[in-house]
């Protein structure tokens, strides 16, 4: 490339990189400012004096480590449920052979498509009659049951590309399926496991629906239901709003900072093979 | 990537993941729920709304005080969510012991979501009379009491005095009718050189961002009867209502739609509010708006009147009582009843009189009838605009069975007309036909439900009833 | 090794195999079959969950596709909303990966930044993007005064939300699509480019007849994962505008959890979900059998 095409090139790219992290600024400033301020003087980049003490507030008006626990147990519990049982599914789907498997494959794949609300009403019902509303149960207990269809088929598509020969090797010694599932495979996979983790704490950190339907108890809310549920009571209280949610996107952001690889990696596979 | 690269990366991802999981531990180690009772006594647990501005008498503390063996724990929920989070704890059988809410009880009590009281009332002697007599209605289904009045919110009418006075008005004196307020809504408003509303003199149906339509207000008015005696047909077609939508939709166009929209989308909270932030002449708001008032603007002029009529109607308002009651399957009933009796009682109810006057709050207009015309109660700022607008005072419970689309179906007809993209009648019967499809789905769906109940009980209670 | 002996390692791997599977098999038949015949189900009945389900035939598919104003409002501006950010998002998010595709000095922090907004969670979206379309102290319109422009009232006016919300979408996902986009152009044989460039091809030339042929496989499929995901938009307009103003973000989604959440009709709410998974796998199937056939068949040559 020419050094002129070159230079626009990257101006481009950093351009529009500056163009994007505006909001992030933005909620960085707006969360550092007196509440007079949000609103007189919103274009002012950088406030007078910043507010640190908003931060503070935040952590006073909402029990933000309570919810934090509680996101934290239930993200913590719903990723071992997917490493677990999805390791597992996937390794029956991908090495073993039984009656029906292709076809309960085929399945799996149509499951992929059902959108979440056909099921969610009698979902509700099925939950109060195990005694699960108000509890965590409903959040986590689908993710021990593979839950979430995606991530079985994204271990089975990885453990496919593992050759046989490792495998039969173990066979021969004597190993059985699940000593080879478990000394093997899963060693073996350690970047599609990483990516499923990853996947899953995105997906429970965030999860806004499961906790609004399921959970009624304030005690017993998510950093994202408690935002929300902050955010109806009080509409005009911007600075501590951004604050908080900056407060939720921390551990989102070092995830993601120290993960990249997993998930650049991930979302690549999902889009080349799905 | 060279190796030092990949060293440092692996010790600074080992570093975080260390952190990640030392901070993990700790949080599960040190925070636990908030210890929800008290040693020794049996918990309560009540559920309100809470918003962000009101001071709240806290009736739960005094009864605590009261008495050794009950602990009320208060847990307060926004006005948006607390109906699907009831419905969600009490389908899921762990509903609070006590519910406290305002709009129908008729959607719970005819779900079998809330207890009925009659038995704890006799027993104990329940004073109906200490209660406003016509706040029972909304109480009772099928000949049962499910809860207890324990206050009203009505509203009124707003002015700014300092806006008056510049516009050469009668400071003292507020518009007497729907066509004073229109001429006042006029010479108040102020447009800057590219005819953007500066000071808007009204906004037609303007609240607070989340606006409530108070067309209903207008409605009352005229005269409109929403709702058959029978409780079957729904009525937003009448005369009274249509003339009422066009009169307010007139005056949005009248005053100017698009930038009428515009300056109300700048109205924010607090501090941001239209009125409040003395962007806005004139609102209707309910009775506790003036507590905001005096949080955000103590040192605004303001005045407060019953709401105009109309020049050929009568003077109307609409008012929503609170009310409490004991969910179905609650865990402690008793315990709770005795908190009920506690705070309905008069006693309570002067106290919290009491409370409002010694903080000069205006929330609330007390159900019991004693506290509503203590000298504390009436000592309070506006009580003499409140007390008057009660004796005019219709029910903003419309239509107890099918209370949240009515409320969602009235809403879509104030805006629909309001913005013009339809007529007022074309928006009401949309409207109308919505509601009274939810109504008559509600009343089916009773008789199937009162079927299913007989039957069951039959053969083992053996005609006990 | 003998048949008797072949046929116990066989029943054998059987048992194991539908033992590993067993815990999908399980929330598959508990979390997934049960609740679809119990949804198909309740479709055909009144039912608030607080009393028992009424059976009543098909009335409730009848009154959502005869009677029901907000149910075909939330049909149009769903299919609005689709129309609008699908092009959108696939067009932009081809652009940001077209830009960082190539190696460059820092690409890697470049990709980090473009892929950053799509780890902020829908709740902290919404209340970011709320503050930001604030109609006077908002930064977008703010900074529109800036240059002069007076903006809209965004999220309060019918004519713009879903707009907003388009926007907003487009800086929340589109990173996170760029990672696939760049996945498939890097996997473009470079000769293709070399040729064309020997040809003269312009870039014009080039795009049309070497980069959307080749990425034809991801083009496709990411345009069906976003149809379907514009399909269930949900969190921003629950959170944003509660389906106003004058109902214009209304979308399927939001009506569906109004009717079963705030109305308590999950019959209504069921027969929705239905109506929705049909359409869902219609879109699919026809774009499957059209558009999809032709893409393989370019794919080959």
């Amino acid at each position: 490339m020419p050094r002129a095409q070159r230079a626009l090139h990257a101006a481009a790219v950093w351009s529009l990189a500056a163009v994007l992290l505006i909001p992030f600024a933005w909620m960085l400033s707006s969360s550092l400012k007196p509440p007079d301020e949000v609103f007189a003087d919103s274009m002012r980049w950088i406030p007078t004096e910043p507010r640190w003490d908003n931060y503070r507030k935040a952590f006073e008006e909402m029990p933000i480590l309570l919810y934090t626990r509680n996101t934290m147990l239930i993200t913590t519990l719903c990723i071992l449920g997917y490493l677990v049982s999805g390791s597992l599914v996937a390794y029956s789907f991908a090495r073993l052979r039984w009656k029906g498997r292709d076809a309960w494959f085929m399945v799996l794949l149509a499951t992929m498509m059902l959108p979440p609300q056909v099921t969610i009403v009698p979902l509700f019902v099925i939950f109060r009659k195990l005694h699960w509303i108000d509890t965590f149960m409903p959040l986590i207990v689908p993710a021990w049951l593979s839950g979430w269809p995606f991530f079985i088929f994204l271990l089975r598509q990885f453990f496919l590309t593992i050759p046989h020969e490792l495998t039969e090797a173990a066979r021969v010694d004597g190993a059985g399926h699940f000593t080879i599932y478990l000394r093997i495979m899963l060693p073996l996979s350690r970047p599609a496991l990483a990516t499923v983790a990853i996947f899953a704490f995105l997906l429970h950190w965030n999860d806004f629906f499961g906790p609004l339907i399921f959970l009624a108890q304030e005690s017993r809310f998510t950093l994202a239901l408690g935002l929300m549920t902050y955010a109806a009571k009080h509409q005009s209280e911007w600075s501590i709003l951004m604050a908080m949610s900056i407060v939720m996107l921390l551990p989102t952001l070092a995830v993601f900072l120290f993960c990249q690889r997993y998930f650049v990696e991930g979302i690549a596979t999902t889009g080349s093979k799905g | 990537m060279t190796s030092s690269d990949g060293a440092i990366r692996s010790v600074l991802s080992r570093l975080t993941l260390g952190v990640g999981a030392g901070l993990t531990l700790a949080l599960f180690a040190f925070v636990r729920p908030p210890s929800t009772g008290v040693e020794g006594r049996t918990n309560v647990r009540l559920w309100r709304v809470t918003g962000a501005e009101a001071e709240e008498a806290p009736s739960w503390e005094w009864f605590g005080e009261a008495q050794d063996d009950i602990h009320v724990q208060k847990i307060g929920l926004p006005f948006l969510e607390i109906e699907q989070k009831f419905l969600t704890a009490e389908v899921g059988g762990v509903p609070p012991d006590a519910f406290e809410y305002f709009g129908s009880v008729a959607q719970w009590s005819t779900r079998g979501a809330l207890m009925p009281l009659d038995g704890f009332m006799e027993r104990d002697g329940f004073d109906r009379d200490s209660v406003f007599p016509a706040l029972w209605d909304e109480m009772m289904w099928n000949g049962r009491t499910y809860a207890i009045p324990v206050g009203t919110a009505t509203e009124a009418f707003y002015w700014n005095k300092e806006h008056f006075r510049r516009a050469g008005l009668d400071p003292e004196r507020p518009p007497q009718t729907w066509e004073e307020l229109r001429e006042y809504a006029l010479l108040l408003t102020t447009r800057d050189a590219a005819g953007e509303i500066d000071q808007a003199g009204y906004v037609p149906g303007y609240w607070s961002p989340n606006a409530t339509p108070i067309f209903l207000n207008w409605a009352v008015q005229k005269g409109a009867v929403f709702l058959n005696a029978e409780g079957t047909e729904v009525d937003l077609t009448s005369d009274a209502c249509v003339e009422a939508l066009e009169w307010e939709a007139n005056l949005f166009g009248e005053l100017g739609r698009d930038a009428l929209i515009r300056k109300r989308a700048s109205f924010g909270y607090g501090s941001q509010h239209g009125f409040l932030g003395g962007r806005l002449s004139m609102i209707v708001q309910k009775s506790s708006f003036v507590q905001e008032i005096e949080k955000f603007a103590p040192d605004m002029e303001y005045g407060v009147s019953m709401i105009p009529p109309p020049a050929d109607g009568r003077p109307g308002v609409t008012a929503g009582p609170a009310w409490i009651g004991i969910p179905s399957g609650a865990k402690h009933p008793e315990e709770a009843w005795a908190y009920l009796k506690f705070v309905t009682s008069t006693e309570t109810q002067l106290r919290v009189a009491e409370f409002a006057a010694d903080r000069n709050l205006a929330a609330f207009f007390p159900a019991n009838v004693e506290a509503a015309n203590s000298p504390q109660q009436q000592s309070l700022p506006h009580m003499d605009v409140f007390t008057k607008s009660m004796e005019f005072a219709a029910p903003s419970t419309v239509v107890p069975l099918a209370h949240t689309v009515f409320w969602r179906e009235y809403g879509n007809a104030w805006d629909r007309a309001m913005r013009g993209s339809m007529t007022p009648r074309e928006s009401l019967e949309l409207a109308e036909r919505e509601v009274q499809r939810a109504l008559d789905d509600q009343i089916e769906y009773n008789r199937f439900y009162a079927e299913y109940l007989r039957e069951r009980d039959a053969p083992a209670g053996g005609g006990a009833r | 090794m003998s048949r008797h002996a072949s046929g116990r390692f066989e029943r054998q791997e059987n048992r194991l195999g539908y033992l590993f599977a067993a815990p999908w098999l399980v929330g598959f038949f508990g979390f997934t079959l049960i609740p679809v015949v119990l949804s198909v189900y309740y479709s055909f009945c009144r039912y608030d969950v607080l009393r028992p389900p009424m059976y009543i035939g098909l009335e409730n598919y009848r009154y959502l596709l005869t009677e029901s104003g907000n149910f075909w409002k939330s049909v149009w501006n769903t299919f609005y909303f689709t129309a609008l950010r699908v092009p959108l998002v696939i067009v932009g998010s081809l652009l940001l990966a077209s830009l960082v595709s190539k190696p460059m000095k820092g690409i890697g922090i470049a990709r980090t930044i473009y892929y950053m907004p799509s780890i902020v969670s829908g709740v902290a979206l919404s209340v970011i993007w709320l503050w930001m379309y604030n109609p006077s102290h908002g930064l977008i319109n703010q900074g529109l005064a800036l240059l002069g422009v007076p903006g809209p009232p965004w999220l309060e006016s019918p004519e713009w939300s879903k707009e907003a919300i388009v926007l907003m979408g487009i800086w929340s996902i589109g990173g996170g699509r760029m990672i696939i986009f760049i996945a498939g152009l890097n996997a473009i044989p470079r000769h293709l480019y070399e040729s064309a460039e020997l040809d003269g091809a312009g870039w014009w030339h080039r795009l049309v007849h070497i980069t959307i042929p080749q990425l034809g496989g991801v083009l496709f499929l990411l345009t069906i994962v976003e149809i379907v995901t514009c399909f269930q938009v949900f969190t921003e307009a629950y959170l944003m505008t509660r389906g106003g103003p004058e109902n214009s973000t209304l979308f399927y989604n939001l009506e569906l959890y109004f009717k079963a959440f705030q109305d308590y009709d999950m019959g209504v709410a069921s027969a929705m979900a239905w109506m929705l998974f049909v359409a869902t796998l219609a879109v699919t199937v026809v774009l499957f059998q059209t558009v999809g056939r032709r893409i393989h068949y370019e794919g080959r040559n």
